[in-house]
């Protein structure tokens, strides 16, 4: 969720990302093996994701789901970097995602009680005392804005856990640890489950299939 | 064949369940299996062609949902719909059953009524952007097939839905 190094450094100009970084990290700047054009979305516009390039595990499939979580349910594998949908006939969609940095901080149930396309981002008050840089507010379709189209808010019992999931500006970023808590997609996926998931469903966050849904709050 | 027979109920059970795993394995045969495990390619999804219903399902989505007691297209609905409407137009060898469904406040009556309403408005939705009315039609099933059943909202969401169901005929009605 956070702005990245690299992010801040597309702002800061790619002669400095050169300069100052391997050529592994210059050449995710430079980006343009990893987008394939731009989507028109709701007035604004997010670069496609150019999906030869993700790893086949990383793209949105149908799969077998044979634990217990029942259909409508979103359930999350934070160290496997699964998203999955679950649908009748123990099956579900599975998407790659980029999950928090220093370990997931929380697991357990939450509700996705709000929905938002191109949500403008606030980053947390902790977050801007890590990166004193950070713009106090980024306007939804934004060309910097991290969430990038849609977001999807959790909440437990009618509070704001403060945990999103959402789009990225960085799709070599999916299937790692990366942001701060949050959950990301490849826009497209972001757009596609925004599109199949009614407010009011039910999401779960766990450590990785098969752990116990026990409800943990951060620290 | 009838030897082979004989043979299995001479040779007792051994046998028998040899020819039982060996005609199992011969089921398999042009079919790929994938292991019972999570993560495994779900069955017709290895390997996804366009136009089919596969490709339907997972590029598109069939589901549009409605908030309580309502028939109304909200936004979201509307872009699933836009979005099923232009895929219809490119496959035009497909007819769409919408099947309407409801979990709401009301009599079993009032379920049936909104399910069809719900249906109704999706088919006429998909008509006024371009796909011809001959290829639709519509059931309302009240609350008859719940995705979840719980008193609860996590539940009822996923229950206030229409299903653009495609078909291979006018006739094939299906259930």
């Amino acid at each position: 969720m956070n702005l990245t190094r690299r992010s801040l450094l597309v702002s800061a100009g790619a002669a400095a990302a050169t300069a100052a970084f391997p050529a592994a990290v210059t050449a995710q700047v430079a980006g343009s093996h990893w987008f394939a054009g731009v989507a028109d979305d709701s007035g604004f516009q997010y670069r496609l994701t150019n999906f030869n390039t993700v790893k086949p595990q990383w793209r949105r499939q149908m799969v077998k789901y044979l634990s217990p979580e029942p259909p409508g349910t979103i359930v999350i594998d934070t160290r496997n970097h699964f998203l999955y949908w679950i649908w009748e006939n123990n099956t579900a969609l599975r998407y790659g995602v980029g999950v928090g940095r220093e370990g997931f901080q929380w697991f357990g149930y939450a509700r996705v009680d709000r929905k938002a396309l191109w949500p403008r981002w606030v980053p947390p008050q902790e977050m801007r005392e890590r990166q004193p840089d950070l713009p106090e507010l980024v306007e939804g379709g934004a060309a910097d804005n991290p969430l990038g189209p849609r977001a999807l808010y959790l909440h437990r019992d009618g509070r704001d856990l403060g945990y999103r999931i959402h789009g990225t500006l960085e799709p070599w970023s999916i299937g790692s640890d990366v942001s701060s808590g949050c959950i990301r997609m490849f826009p497209e996926d972001v757009v596609d489950l925004y599109q199949r998931t009614p407010k009011g469903t039910r999401a779960l966050v766990l450590e990785h299939l098969g752990a116990p849904a026990r409800n943990i709050e951060a620290g | 064949m009838k030897s082979v027979l004989i043979a299995g109920r001479a040779a007792g059970p051994a046998l028998a369940l040899l020819i039982a795993t060996f005609a199992a394995g011969c089921a398999s045969v042009g079919g790929l299996v994938t292991p019972e495990v999570t993560n495994a390619p779900a069955p017709g999804f290895e390997s996804v062609s366009r136009g089919s219903e596969e490709d339907f399902i997972m590029s598109v989505g069939r589901r549009t949902y409605f908030p309580e007691g309502s028939y109304a297209l909200d936004d979201t609905a509307k872009r699933t719909l836009d979005a099923q409407a232009a895929w219809l137009e490119s496959h035009p060898r497909w007819y769409v059953k919408l099947q309407g469904h409801a979990d709401d406040p009301g009599s079993t009556e009032r379920n049936q009524r909104l399910s069809q309403r719900r249906a109704d408005a999706v088919m006429a939705y998909l008509a006024s952007k371009g796909v011809d009315k001959e290829r639709m039609w519509s059931k309302g099933y009240a609350r008859e097939r719940l995705v979840r059943d719980c008193p609860d909202i996590d539940c009822k969401a996923q229950n206030r839905r229409v299903v653009s169901n495609l078909r291979r005929s006018r006739d094939d009605d299906g259930d």
